[in-house]
């Protein structure tokens, strides 16, 4: 074979070599470069994100109740930290941060590797030290990053809640959220959550290869959160705290056996529906859960219920204090017992301090042990709170209406009026309630049988005359929330609004815009006769400037007492001490305030929980504040 | 034939020993180099001021070894090339000394590929030895001008390629002993040996090939980047990650390319080595197709004007020696290249001129000088032939 035929098929075959370079390249470069186009962008691209600075929450005043700061982090980068050389970066770390290695160890393998994650705030000095010795920090950085304050400690502390780290219950319900980011937990930042946390922003750097930032791209910067305006007023919630404090310390220190460890106030705006405080003992301070708390401190802090908000959530039998709505009851149903004897007047009877009821076994009728209080009427009764009287009211039902749809016509208005279900406030975990009904002990003899006494079922009866005496005294099975109580106080004065309670009054852009406004809303009307409406007033305040009234005495220190009225409760509690109860109206001229106080084995309500209404009445009312007092 | 017919005499040609330079084929050398200094200074510009504060560290010497380059392919282009038939030898025994001297030096990347000069320069012998191997494979098979090619010399030319490569496989550098079967694939061919005597050698390629995985010689790496290539998702973040990279990086710059220093990819590290076996990815990304085809063209230009020295030659050994150096062209280009775009496995092998580097450089424009000599003595007296 001639060269030159050699020399054309060698030609061939090395222009066929280059002919499929050159398809190959028009294929990468024409046909899919658009795509590889995208795909390059990916790969230089880092992106950051930015967490948004969470809204402020104001009082009603606009006072700051929680707001956010920047503050200097350490943020450590995990790619960027050789695997080598990461033991001695954590040894670096624990000394700067005067933590143990271990416990920074542990924060790296929890954080993941290859992650990106604040490990701690910082001071100036130490965010100083780590910059300068930047060749002892690989991988670490300092960066300003958004952090919770709220400036008046354990004050409003339930209310407001607390944020915290996304867990993962937080990122299986919301996957979008930035697992290295912050969350709402409880209170208002954990049900305003969505409005308070805002946009995040992202940052966008142009990267080499090994993931290392060459430049910054821009950024679409975080938006702030929404502000929350609470209907808290700042001033009566440090007050509503510090006599429900106060009285606490006192009882502990001056009642013998007294050991009350729980308790809790609401003051409601019986012409809104707005909380004007709302406190929960014992507190917490919400910045713990932001600058850190050990396993232990925070087990003591749950155990003792200190993150339970009891004004909605603790369930207490409401004592005496359910004689307003029995009252209530009685004036609206005609009900006023009719067993008047020779000497008492029509719409009277004679307490003696037993119930003379012949349908009774004898020996019930030891069980109660009021005074006597002489010839009483439905008005001195609730003055007085006359549970003789009371339960001549339930008799009255019992004997009338009982085996019909009647017979429930006292639970009936306290279920108008709000009990028995959650009021719908605007906070987590709010709790119902019980009103119990012959209904209600059947369903648990099928459900919850272990919550009847044995011989209800066997040989019964199930529900008895005995058990409407117990609702109209607010006791047996009967629970209910200081915050129900105060719906239904408010209700029984304002016309008959029964309030769907709120503590927000309107959430606003951080440049002031109203992004909604949260309207009072009624969660139901009644429509109360003239009669009630025109003695119920007085006969609260018989409660408190009446000289038989159980609140008399706690009232005593208060100038404007006359224009305060209440009723006490003292619901007792087998094997502790009673739980002591006061829900108020003020000022009697023109109803406003309804202010509903609990502690649990605080004893009496007159004796205990009386003071600490008389305490934020005077506030309210505008007088200097006494201190606390027993009211016995 | 057309292409590669020489243009006919004329009267300036008559009577000279000498014919005139080939203008075209220096051209494309010329402008590959200046591009190839362009690119290793776009591609290696963040990591020198990263690394030594002096960007143009990498150009400045890449501009030395073009300047070291063009005077090498000068001095070889005047020296009459039949003096390497006679000291071929004489050459192939001391590149292959040099291969032997690799493995005294201190290994770098776990590979024994370079002596160590003064002056932070290295040298990498087996560049050298490719043309050395031309040479002298050349000039065994242009002892016989027999219409046939004896069995003997076939096996003469299987031990001129045995030695330098068996040598460089060890090193160890895969690419770099594929470039030997290739060359002596070409030659054979060129050199007139039979299909009998190819099929053979092609029998022999193959058991070659089955024997190096069979046995287990081939380094951990080598293998990885050969099951890499076949099935890239193997190995997401090694040498597949890096060849898909350099697919991705030469696939963002489209038609017409980012623009010169505008590569963001290249300039950034994504591809490694980015300014030695990956500078295409640079063309690539920043010139676009059209930059990359232009690249393409100058190279198959060069190749063309080999064919046609080798056709114009005035006698066997030049022939041969043009035919060498071609397919010494082709598989670097087509390797190298063909490894960017994703088509062929990584390899070592630098794309000439271009990539960063003095071994490859001096070796690859001495091979053409030699050639160009072939050119300027392509006729002892103009007459018919030339």
């Amino acid at each position: 074979m001639k060269l030159e035929v050699r020399l054309a098929a060698l030609a061939v075959a090395f222009a066929l070599l280059f002919a499929a370079l050159l398809t190959r390249l028009w294929f990468v470069q024409i046909a899919e470069g658009p795509s590889h186009a995208d795909q390059a962008d990916v790969l230089q691209t880092r992106l950051v994100p930015i967490e948004s600075a969470r809204g402020d929450i104001l009082d009603s005043r606009g006072e700051i109740v929680a707001t956010s700061v920047r503050v200097p982090a350490v943020v450590v980068n995990r790619q960027r930290i050789p695997s080598e050389i990461e033991e001695a970066v954590i040894q670096e770390l624990a000394g700067v941060l005067e933590e143990s290695p271990g416990i920074i160890a542990e924060r790296f393998a929890e954080a993941g590797s290859g992650s990106r994650f604040v490990l701690d705030e910082v001071d100036r000095d130490k965010a100083h030290f780590i910059l300068t010795h930047q060749d002892r920090f690989v991988g670490v950085t300092i960066e300003t990053v958004p952090r919770r304050v709220y400036p008046y400690g354990e004050t409003l502390a339930h209310v407001l809640g607390h944020v915290g780290a996304v867990s993962q219950a937080d990122l299986d319900a919301e996957p979008d959220l930035d697992p290295n980011g912050t969350v709402g937990k409880l209170g208002i930042e954990r049900i305003y959550d969505t409005q308070l946390r805002g946009e995040p922003g992202t940052r966008f750097f142009q990267t080499n290869a090994n993931g290392s930032v060459v430049g910054e791209i821009g950024e679409v910067a975080a938006a702030q959160g929404d502000v929350i305006r609470l209907t808290i007023d700042l001033a009566t919630q440090a007050v509503t705290e510090q006599a429900l404090a106060e009285a606490m310390d006192f009882s502990r220190a001056t009642v013998d056996d007294a050991d009350p460890q729980h308790g809790a106030v609401v003051v409601l705006d019986l012409v809104t529906g707005d909380i004007v405080s709302m406190a929960s003992y014992p507190s917490f301070d919400p910045s713990v859960f932001v600058l850190g708390l050990s396993q232990t401190e925070y087990e003591a802090l749950r155990d003792n219920q200190a993150f339970n908000n009891l004004a909605i959530q603790g369930l207490y039998p409401p004592g005496s204090t359910m004689k307003g709505i029995t009252y209530a009851t009685a004036v609206e149903e005609g009900l006023y017992p009719t067993r008047a004897h020779e000497h008492t007047p029509e719409g009277s009877l004679e307490c003696t301090g037993l119930l003379q009821a012949n349908d009774l076994e004898e020996t019930s009728q030891k069980r109660f042990t009021d005074p006597g209080h002489g010839i009483v009427d439905l008005h001195v009764a609730l003055g007085a709170s006359c549970n003789i009287y009371f339960w001549e009211v339930a008799l009255a039902i019992w004997n009338e209406h009982k085996g019909t749809d009647r017979e429930n016509i006292l639970q009936r208005y306290a279920r108008a009026l709000g009990l028995d279900e959650p009021t719908g406030i605007d906070l987590p975990g709010e709790a119902g309630g019980v009103v119990p009904d012959r209904a209600l002990f059947e369903e648990w003899v099928e459900e919850a049988p272990a919550r009847l006494h044995p011989s209800r079922i066997d040989p019964g009866p199930l529900w008895v005359g005995g058990d409407l005496m117990n609702v109209a005294i607010g006791q047996g099975e009967t629970l209910a929330t200081p915050l129900q109580m105060a719906v239904a106080y408010a209700a029984m004065v304002n016309g008959g609004t029964v309030w769907q309670p709120r503590v927000v009054d309107a959430i606003e852009r951080p440049d002031g815009t109203i992004v909604q406004d949260v309207a009072p809303t009624a969660a139901n009307q009644i429509e109360w006769s003239e009669a009630l409406q025109g003695i119920l007033l007085d006969d609260l305040w018989r409660t408190v400037n009446a000289e038989y009234g159980t609140a008399y005495r706690a009232f005593r220190p208060m100038d404007q007492a006359s224009r305060v009225g209440g009723k006490t409760g003292t619901a007792t509690k087998s094997g502790a001490l009673d739980t002591a109860w006061f829900v108020g109206v003020a000022p009697l001229d023109a109803p406003r305030y309804v202010v509903a106080v609990v502690i649990e084995e605080g004893g009496g309500g007159g004796s205990i929980a009386a003071p600490v209404a008389r305490m934020i009445y005077q506030h309210l009312l505008g007088e200097p504040v006494d201190p606390i007092w027993l009211g016995s | 034939m057309t292409i590669l017919s020489p243009t006919a005499p004329t009267a300036e040609s008559e009577g000279k020993t000498r014919g005139a330079p080939d203008i075209v084929l220096i051209v494309a050398m010329l402008a590959l180099m200046a591009l190839g200094v362009l690119m290793v200074y776009s591609a290696s510009r963040d990591a020198q001021l990263l690394l030594t504060g002096d960007e143009s560290r990498l150009m400045t010497r890449q501009i030395y070894f073009v300047l070291a380059s063009v005077v090498a392919f000068g001095v070889l282009s005047i020296i009459d090339y039949r003096e390497f038939q006679h000291y071929s030898p004489l050459v192939y025994a001391g590149t292959i000394l040099l291969l032997v001297a690799v493995f005294f030096q201190p290994a770098r990347s776990g590979a024994s590929r370079w002596i160590i000069l003064p002056g932070g320069f290295q040298l990498q012998p087996s560049e050298f030895a490719k043309v050395a191997v031309i040479l002298l494979l050349a000039a065994v098979l242009a002892r016989s001008d027999a219409e046939k090619l004896p069995w003997r010399v076939l096996a003469q030319t299987l031990a001129v390629l045995a030695i330098p490569a068996m040598l460089v496989v060890v090193q160890p550098d895969l690419g770099t002993s594929l470039v030997f079967g290739f060359l002596v694939l070409v030659i054979l061919f060129a050199g007139d040996a039979t299909y009998r005597q190819l099929s053979v050698l092609a029998a022999l390629t193959i058991s070659g090939v089955w024997a190096i995985f069979r046995l287990d010689l081939l380094q951990d790496y080598q293998k990885a980047r050969l099951t890499s290539f076949l099935d890239p998702a193997s190995d997401p973040t090694g040498t597949a990650y890096n060849q898909l990279n350099s697919v991705t990086t030469i696939g963002s710059g489209q038609l017409f390319g980012k623009g010169y220093l505008n590569g963001a990819l290249t300039q950034r590290a994504f591809v490694p080595e980015q300014e030695t076996d990956f500078i295409f990815t640079a063309v690539g990304e920043q010139l676009g197709f059209v930059g990359g085809a232009l690249v393409l063209g100058a190279f198959a230009v060069i190749i063309l004007r080999l064919l046609r020295i080798a056709s114009a030659s005035r006698d066997r050994f030049g022939s041969l020696v043009a035919v060498g150096v071609a397919g010494l062209f082709v598989f670097h280009v087509f390797v190298n290249v063909g490894m960017t775009v994703g088509i062929m496995p990584v390899t070592g092998l630098p794309l000439p001129f271009m990539s960063h580097g003095g071994s490859s450089m001096l070796a690859m424009a001495s091979a053409l000088g030699v050639a160009h000599s072939i050119w300027l003595r392509r006729s002892k007296v103009p007459g018919p032939k030339y």
